[in-house]
């Protein structure tokens, strides 16, 4: 029997999937990006969050161009000087005499820089350097000096190149290649880039870093080749949140310290006094009971903000503007925590109660040995409901704590710790890792409890 | 309710066992939320003294009677805040919904990974507002920010050279979209729940008459998912009445950048929740107490709306 012809379908089954999983999980980014690039951020050298860098270099060109050596006409003389935080060098000859005159140091790899002084006489030469135009020192490499400190070169008669230290770049021509030498520090590795574009590697060998480009070549660059551990150490470091740690006006531990302490103390008391209550509008026979639970559910529908400044009044009353206190206890009586809590003891079967009674238990035994353990679930619900919202309360916080309390905690901390470093974006992005990411591993772990409280509001019809 | 008092009258001892239990909730709910609905009347119709200290601040205030409330009536930055409430409640709610919809449908099915992508999608829910904000801060940069990288990099620069949050036309939309993306899977999770309750044979029945995929979800899954739809739309009004940390973040407590809004200079981004706390802040909280009794209002229409929406119809 031939199959009845059908129609292809528009994407087979498996094409249909692949897509799903590409655009669900770019959109999973996308709501994910705050996160991602909070941690990437944080994790960046400084000055490097808006690079938009993320692999690691392995290399690096320095862009001045060498220039490969001619032995000239005449003697000329060379300086050297090292100093990689310099922003000009200036070299000093003859300092104090007559002569006295300046050449503008050029600066090459490694905070080298490099001055060549043409036609220079044969004898006693005295020099020194100028750092920034304003400090003026003697060469730390030239022991030579006279008696008032100022450093002398020798130039012998004859001699076409003399130098205040052995050569950094002792690159020549040599008939058909160029021989590449470089007396660069010796645990780096180097390579050399031809004008031509040619790349070739250098070896370190006898006191300088050395390598042969095949042709002749006039000018040449330096690439800074890192091993993989040092380009990740280059652009990706811990010490942004060493540094906060270590922060003495804005002390990030205690801040963890504090917004810890406010969360587990409003979430303890929240539970407690919610299964207290819930158990009594659940189990228990008294006055008004379902007038004053109709009166408590009705004040969830009373925008937070009209609390505000009551609330602020009454704590600055009871003295209690920066305390834990006053941080804590005005959200303990969550009226949603009291529903789940009533809903959930109302299922606990009646007889448990009354046979209880029966034997003669007291109220706080029923409490203790029934009411409690069978509540344990929605009980872990509600401390995780509360812990998550009082680590991030950040108005009521903000308005009882006063700048430099000692309860400040997190949230408001980072709030004025930005205010201070605004600009300084991985120290603030690495202080809000320690926001979202212990809430995040406690929601992986916890995930199962945190949804049923969430969605439990909306779903009971 | 809960069931009816079948023991006949309730005596005064059984007043007194429950006491203990109810005792802390009820007097910490009355110090922190009964008292101080009374209280904001009472500092509605008062004055703070410019020049009580700062630790007697309420009990030097002046009665007033109805001026604060005639003054925020009156108060075109009150309105203003008003109007911007509702302009940010339509650009977080709809697309909000839209893509919470969008996840739930998509991950109502068998698949590898459902569970790591409900978890993922909803994850932003429980990370703190303002911490979230900041971080949106750093993607909004107008001088190097990612998005600007991105739009300078598609050609589109152009568009955005005012930045982000500083051009007041973009500053709410910007916000909202930080906040959608960080609140839709809290919708997800509720329509995933309600989809849960739909009976497949429902669908089936459909297809066997011949209903395409489009039409199963406009006759069956919208018309069922409405109670959560009308749910999420009512709670996210209420909620944009209080917005306020994105906004102190995201704008660096200025308020967003300003703009003219009838002779006065009032700022773009300046919605109810964060027009409050500028009035409190400013000591003024009598004004501050009036505004709130306005949201109050506003509020109540709503919910009266929402009761009249999800009452069962049976």
């Amino acid at each position: 029997m031939d199959q009845p012809w059908q129609p292809q379908p528009f994407m087979t089954r498996r094409v249909r999937t692949t897509l799903l999983f590409v655009l669900l999980t770019g959109l999973l980014l996308f709501v994910q990006l705050p996160l991602v690039w909070m941690i990437l951020t944080a994790l960046k050298v400084q000055g490097k969050a808006q690079t938009l860098q993320f692999m690691p270099q392995r290399s690096e060109v320095f862009d001045q161009e060498l220039v490969v050596r001619r032995d000239g006409e005449g003697q000329s003389a060379v300086f050297e000087y090292t100093d990689a935080a310099a922003t000009e060098v200036t070299l000093l000859l003859r300092p104090g005499g007559e002569e006295e005159s300046r050449r503008v140091m050029s600066r090459t790899v490694e905070g080298l820089w490099v001055a060549e002084v043409e036609g220079v006489e044969a004898g006693l030469l005295p020099y020194q350097f100028v750092v920034n135009n304003s400090n003026t020192v003697s060469d730390p490499d030239n022991p030579a000096e006279d008696e008032s400190g100022v450093s002398m070169l020798r130039i012998e008669p004859g001699s076409t190149l003399t130098s205040n230290r052995p050569l950094f770049n002792e690159t020549r021509i040599d008939g058909e290649t160029t021989k590449v030498a470089l007396r660069l520090p010796e645990e780096k590795s180097y390579s050399v880039l031809s004008s031509q574009g040619e790349s070739v590697a250098l070896r370190f060998e006898n006191g300088a870093h050395r390598g042969e480009f095949p042709g002749a070549v006039e000018t040449f660059q330096v690439v800074r080749e890192y091993s993989l551990g040092e380009a990740i150490g280059n652009l990706y470091t811990l010490e942004n949140f060493t540094a906060i740690l270590g922060n003495k006006d804005f002390p990030f531990g205690r801040y963890i310290f504090n917004s810890f302490i406010v969360a587990t103390m409003a979430a303890l008391l929240t539970v407690l006094f919610c299964t207290m209550a819930g158990y009594a509008f659940a189990v228990k026979q008294f006055h008004f009971r379902d007038v004053l639970f109709a009166g408590l559910l009705a004040s969830m529908l009373v925008p937070g903000m009209i609390y505000m400044v009551p609330q602020f009044a009454i704590t600055l009353k009871l003295g209690w503007i920066d305390t834990f206190p006053g941080l804590i206890v005005p959200h303990v009586a969550n009226v949603f925590g009291l529903f789940l809590l009533r809903q959930y003891v109302g299922q606990i079967p009646k007889d448990l109660f009354n046979a209880a009674q029966i034997d003669g238990a007291s109220e706080l035994n029923v409490f203790r040995n029934i009411v409690i353990p069978l509540c344990m679930p929605i009980m872990v619900t509600l401390f995780l409901l509360t812990f998550v919202g009082q680590w991030s309360n950040f108005l009521w916080q903000l308005i009882v704590t006063q700048p430099a309390s000692p309860v400040t905690t997190l949230p408001v901390g980072l709030q004025a710790f930005k205010g201070q470093y605004g600009t300084d974006w991985e120290r603030v992005m690495a202080g809000a890792c320690f926001s979202i990411l212990p809430i995040t591993v406690l929601f992986i772990v916890t995930q199962k409890y945190l949804l049923e409280g969430l969605t439990a509001g909306a779903v009971k019809e | 309710m809960a069931k009816k008092s079948s023991a006949g009258r309730i005596t005064l001892q059984q007043d007194l066992q429950a006491l203990p239990f109810l005792a802390p909730f009820l007097a910490i709910f009355g110090v922190f939320i009964g008292f101080p609905l009374v209280y904001s009347v009472w500092l509605s119709m008062h004055r703070t003294d410019i020049y009580s200290s700062w630790y007697d601040r309420f009990g030097t205030m002046q009665f007033v009677g109805l001026q604060n409330y005639a003054d925020v009536a009156a108060s075109i930055p009150f309105w203003w805040s008003i109007f911007l409430t509702f302009v940010y409640a339509t650009l977080t709610i709809i697309p909000g919904m839209i893509l919470s919809l969008f996840l739930a449908i998509t991950l109502n099915r068998k698949m590898k990974g459902l569970g790591f992508y409900r978890s993922g999608f909803f994850l932003p829910n429980v990370f703190d507002i303002y911490v979230v904000g900041v971080i949106w801060l750093l993607l909004y940069n107008p001088n190097e920010g990612l998005f600007l990288r991105i739009f300078e990099w598609v050609g589109l620069g152009v568009l955005v050279q005012d930045g982000f949050l500083s051009n007041p036309y973009l500053t709410l939309p910007c916000i909202a979209l930080a906040m959608v993306l960080k609140n839709a899977g809290f919708g997800m999770i509720l329509f995933l729940t309600a989809l849960n309750n739909i009976p497949t044979s429902v669908f089936e029945a459909a297809e066997v008459d011949g209903a395409t995929k489009w039409q199963q979800l406009t006759h069956i899954t919208l018309p069922l998912l409405r109670p959560i739809i009308l749910f999420l739309s009512i709670t996210g009004l209420v909620a944009t009445l209080n917005a306020f940390s994105e906004i102190y973040s995201m704008t660096d407590n200025t308020g967003g950048p300003g703009v003219n809004v009838g002779g006065q200079t009032l700022q773009a981004a300046r919605v109810s929740g964060y027009h409050l706390y500028r009035v409190f802040d400013d000591s003024f909280y009598g004004q501050a107490a009036a505004i709130s009794f306005f949201l109050l209002a506003i509020a109540l229409v709503v919910s009266v709306i929402n009761f009249k929406f999800l009452a069962p119809k049976d």
